[in-house]
């Protein structure tokens, strides 16, 4: 094992114990190629997927470009669809009970069956950390089972704000915590 | 998520440009003596013929990520490190950047 890794280990044995006090202010960009590399690496195992691309034209809008093949009702023909569902980022995250994004679907998603509505959904849980919920036109990120699963839920109380912005290009998420 | 810091440490954080993080740890003396003790502890290897020390650290996640890479990753980002005094307790200032 690394010192680095022992370090982690241990820090994370203590908990917060000791660190009454401590303030952490971080801004973290994450760019339109990075999500993109995530993204498709994530929904590699999806046959029906042929095309998948996140943009990020700005002013808190994410685009979700995808082209699927899906069963039609008519004699169960697999058609290709395609769709860009333009979503507005709501910039303050929940923070309680557990940190959650959500964002509001403005295009995209009216008018289509119910089958590549699913499909939909399915592409985003497997390309999205944390637990998805798709109600009516809100789509919301819990990020509470990420931290369990790194062991990191004692930080989640520690939160003061955090701010997720859509810029030209990229993501920037802001995060101020203390202790 | 290990996939993704993975991925950064292998690429040096370059997706991480215009990233800062900045903050204050008050470090209670005895947090670091018990720290040290345990690193310590954790690390020290069993003479010939001696029985492994019991640690009391949980063991590693065993995940893919490349912790020896923090030590230079930290130099080279590493804008401040300062360990201080505020109201009689030691402070460790630290700022990070990955610039642009």
């Amino acid at each position: 094992m690394s010192s680095a890794q022992r370090l982690l280990d241990i820090v994370k044995n203590k908990g917060l114990q000791g660190m009454a006090g401590a303030r952490l202010d971080a801004e973290i960009p994450l760019s339109e190629a990075l999500l993109n590399r995530l993204a498709n690496e994530k929904a590699r195992s999806m046959e029906t997927l042929e095309h998948l691309q996140i943009l990020l034209p700005g002013e808190d809008t994410l685009v979700v470009d995808a082209k699927a093949r899906v069963s039609t009702k008519l004699f169960g023909i697999k058609v290709p669809v395609r769709r860009q569902v333009h979503f507005l980022i709501n910039r303050e995250v929940s923070l309680s009970p557990s940190p959650r994004m959500q964002l509001r679907i403005r295009d995209g998603l009216s008018g289509l069956e119910k089958k590549f509505i699913h499909w939909f959904e399915n592409l985003i849980s497997r390309t999205v950390p944390g637990d998805i919920s798709l109600e009516q036109d809100i789509l919301t990120i819990d990020l509470g089972p990420v931290l369990r699963e790194q062991g990191l839920e004692m930080f989640a109380g520690q939160l003061e704000q955090v701010r997720v912005e859509g810029q030209a290009g990229r993501l920037l998420i802001k995060v101020r915590a203390s202790a | 998520m290990e996939e993704l810091i993975k991925h950064l440490l292998d690429n040096n954080l370059r997706d991480l440009k215009g990233m800062k993080v900045s903050g204050k740890i008050p470090v209670d003396p005895a947090f670091l003596n018990e720290l040290i003790e345990e690193w310590l502890r954790a690390g020290s290897t069993p003479e010939p013929g001696a029985s492994a020390p019991s640690s009391t650290a949980p063991a590693s996640s065993g995940s893919g990520i490349p912790m020896d890479k923090f030590p230079n990753l930290i130099r080279r980002h590493v804008k401040k490190l300062e360990l201080g005094v505020e109201n009689g307790k030691m402070v460790l200032a630290f700022e990070f950047r990955v610039e642009e």
